[in-house]
Parts: C-alpha cells; sequence; structure tokens
C-alpha cells in the first residue's frame, strides 16, 4: 500500500512534468494543425507509458486521474478541446498493450526475455501502445468529433512515438548525467 | 538460389491457396450484408503474408507481393473493393515493417530467440503488429486516395479481420498437424 501510494504520486508527477513541457514549447509551435490533426511531439504519451512499464498497472487510476486534471482544469487553450472519452481510450490502449504483452507470454521486466533495460524491448511495448491508441483514438475523433481527416490515426500514432521516445532519450541523458557526476 | 525458388513458390502457393478459400467461402457471406467494401472481418490471406515472414524470413515478401498482384487484378471476381496497387503494396509493406521491428528490436521470432516462433502467444503478437500497421497504412490510404467509400471506421475493420482471418488460418493449421501426424 505504502509503495502504491508512492508509486503513484511518482507517477503523476511524471505525467504533469511531461504535460507542461509539451504546453509549454511545443504546443505553441502546433497550433496551426493541431486541432484537426493530433500533435506530432506528444510528450505526455511518455508520462502515461513509461510509469505503467516501469511502476507497474497498479499506476493506471492514478495517471488516468492525472491526464483528467490536466486536460480539464490545466489546458490553456481554446483548440483541440480533449474528450474525457478520448482518455479514457489512450489509458484502454495501454490496459490493452499490458495485457496483449502480458498473457501472450512476452512480459517484460527485469528478468524476463523481454527487459526493462533494455531499451529496444521498451520501443517495442510503446510501438503497440501507440499503434492502439492512433487505431481507437483516430476512429473515436473521426466519428464521434466529426474531424474528417484520414491520416489522424497516423499521426496520433507518430505523435505518440516520438513524443515518447523523445522523453525516454531524455531521461536516459539526465540518467547519464548522474552517473557522471557520482562517479 | 534453389532455396529462394522454394520459399517464393510455397509462399506464393499458400497465399493463392488462402486467398481463393476467402473468395469462395467468405465474401460472398460478406457481400450479402453489403460490408465488404469497408474490409472483410475475416481475411483470411493475412496468415499467408504472417507466417511464410515468420518462417522463410525476408525472402517471403518477394513471394507476398507477386501473391497479392496476381489475387487482386487476375484472381478477384468481384466488381466490389477495388484494390488498388498501392493498397496491395501498403499491405506487403506493414509486413515488412513489422519484421524490421521485431529484428532490430531484439525481439525477432527464432526457434531460440527472445520471441519464439514456435510459441503460439508470440506469433499472436507478431499478428497483431503487423495487423495494427496494415489497418492504419490502408485505412488512411483507401479514404484519401481510393475509390471506395470513406469510412472512419476502416481502420478497425481492416485490423479485426486481419487478427481474426490469420488466427482462424492458424487453429485449422493446428488441427490438421495434429490429425495428420501419424500419417508421416
Amino acid at each position: 500500500m505504502k509503495f502504491l501510494f508512492r508509486d503513484s504520486i511518482v507517477a503523476s508527477l511524471f505525467y504533469f512534468t511531461t504535460f507542461f513541457f509539451w504546453v509549454t514549447f511545443i504546443v505553441p509551435l502546433e497550433q496551426d494543425f493541431l486541432q484537426t490533426s493530433g500533435s506530432l511531439l506528444f510528450l505526455p504519451a511518455a508520462g502515461r507509458i513509461l510509469p505503467v512499464l516501469f511502476f507497474g498497472i497498479k499506476t493506471m487510476p492514478a495517471l488516468f486521474l492525472s491526464s483528467l486534471i490536466a486536460w480539464n482544469f490545466f489546458w490553456p487553450y481554446d483548440l483541440y478541446e480533449a474528450r474525457n472519452i478520448g482518455l479514457l481510450i489512450s489509458f484502454l490502449a495501454i490496459l490493452i498493450a499490458w495485457g496483449i504483452f502480458k498473457f501472450l507470454d512476452a512480459e517484460i521486466s527485469f528478468d524476463s526475455k523481454l527487459k526493462l533495460s533494455n531499451w529496444r524491448h521498451l520501443v517495442l511495448f510503446i510501438l503497440l501502445c501507440s499503434l492502439l491508441n492512433g487505431l481507437l483514438d483516430g476512429a473515436y475523433y473521426s466519428t464521434d468529433v466529426n474531424i474528417i481527416n484520414p491520416f489522424i490515426s497516423l499521426r496520433f500514432f507518430v505523435g505518440d512515438v516520438t513524443g515518447t521516445i523523445f522523453i525516454l532519450v531524455f531521461c536516459m541523458l539526465i540518467v547519464s548525467a548522474f552517473d557522471i557526476k557520482r562517479n | 538460389m534453389y532455396k529462394i525458388f522454394e520459399i517464393l513458390s510455397i509462399t506464393i502457393t499458400f497465399y493463392l491457396f488462402l486467398f481463393v478459400i476467402w473468395t469462395i467461402f467468405i465474401v460472398p457471406i460478406e457481400l450479402s450484408r453489403d460490408s465488404l467494401a469497408l474490409g472483410s472481418l475475416l481475411f483470411l490471406p493475412h496468415a499467408a503474408r504472417v507466417l511464410p515472414v515468420v518462417y522463410f524470413g525476408p525472402w517471403a515478401l518477394l513471394g507476398i507481393i507477386v501473391a497479392e498482384y496476381l489475387c487482386w487484378y487476375y484472381i478477384w471476381p468481384f466488381d466490389i473493393f477495388d484494390r488498388t496497387g498501392m493498397g496491395v503494396l501498403i499491405s506487403s509493406s506493414a509486413i515488412a515493417v513489422t519484421w524490421g521491428f521485431f529484428k532490430l528490436l531484439d525481439a525477432e521470432l527464432k526457434p531460440f530467440g527472445n520471441l519464439q516462433n514456435t510459441n503460439w502467444k508470440h506469433l499472436v503478437i507478431f499478428i497483431i503488429f503487423s495487423a495494427l500497421f496494415n489497418g492504419l497504412g490502408n485505412g488512411a490510404y483507401y479514404p484519401t486516395f481510393g475509390d471506395s467509400e470513406a469510412a472512419p471506421l476502416i481502420s478497425i475493420r481492416f485490423v479485426m479481420g486481419d487478427i481474426i482471418g490469420a488466427l482462424v488460418v492458424i487453429f485449422f493449421l493446428a488441427i490438421f498437424r495434429k490429425l495428420t501426424k501419424d500419417l508421416t
């Protein structure tokens, strides 16, 4: 219980950090086409995928709550009305990807065949999450929000992959920098 | 050279076989409900894209492309669901992309790899990835450039059809193997 509370707080803070970085640095550059197409460098995708990988599926409720708070209270623009169902679909995509890997004998952990310490295996999980999110959210936004753009699924997929890998590289650089300092 | 020829012939024959089975048994049922134009929900030939690449390697991709062109341009007997050359290329590319990702990301399906081609669960992961790439690629292409009716849910239908079709074929192959193992 103590670890669940701690991990949930760390995961939520991580999500908020990626969200604020994205809103501050990326959204102003993409404003012209963000409304109809989706961001091409969606950093908060890392905020919801990486904590599930490293802290486990138990952090999902905290992450979902964080994303609801972030999109409903901290999103400063009028454009790109984020629907709560869209957020739910994004988290469902992660849940499905996690389930596929776990139940199809390919769980990613430190002592299984697909390892958490191998960045290639992380990218495999990120790809599946992004593909599912692109597919499901693309279908939802096209039908419900009436944004007719056939490429929206592809853009969601690309945005999630690039955003997550960008944050992953950034985190690796920070970890390396701290190691150098410690040594 | 002989090995490559063998791989290509088996791949093309397997694809042709599944395509004909799909055209004869599945397509008429889906045609009666006018739902085929948005993609079949039981696309058996997807198994013929996945299995040869997993078991024979990248040379099978060439066979898949040849088989797809043969089937869609010369064997497909209906007017509906106009399958353009680019759509065929996207489908084949989806398999190539999936195979490339699995190889480069240290998860190639081998008998003794991290993911094994002898484990049906790992095979299903490969099928899901390839179906998702195919669905996203073709789902974006057809509403934009193809002649078929645009539908927001076309990607999902492509993905579901590919996954279910491939799983049904694998299931039948497993039964076939079990029934015929004493004959050899």
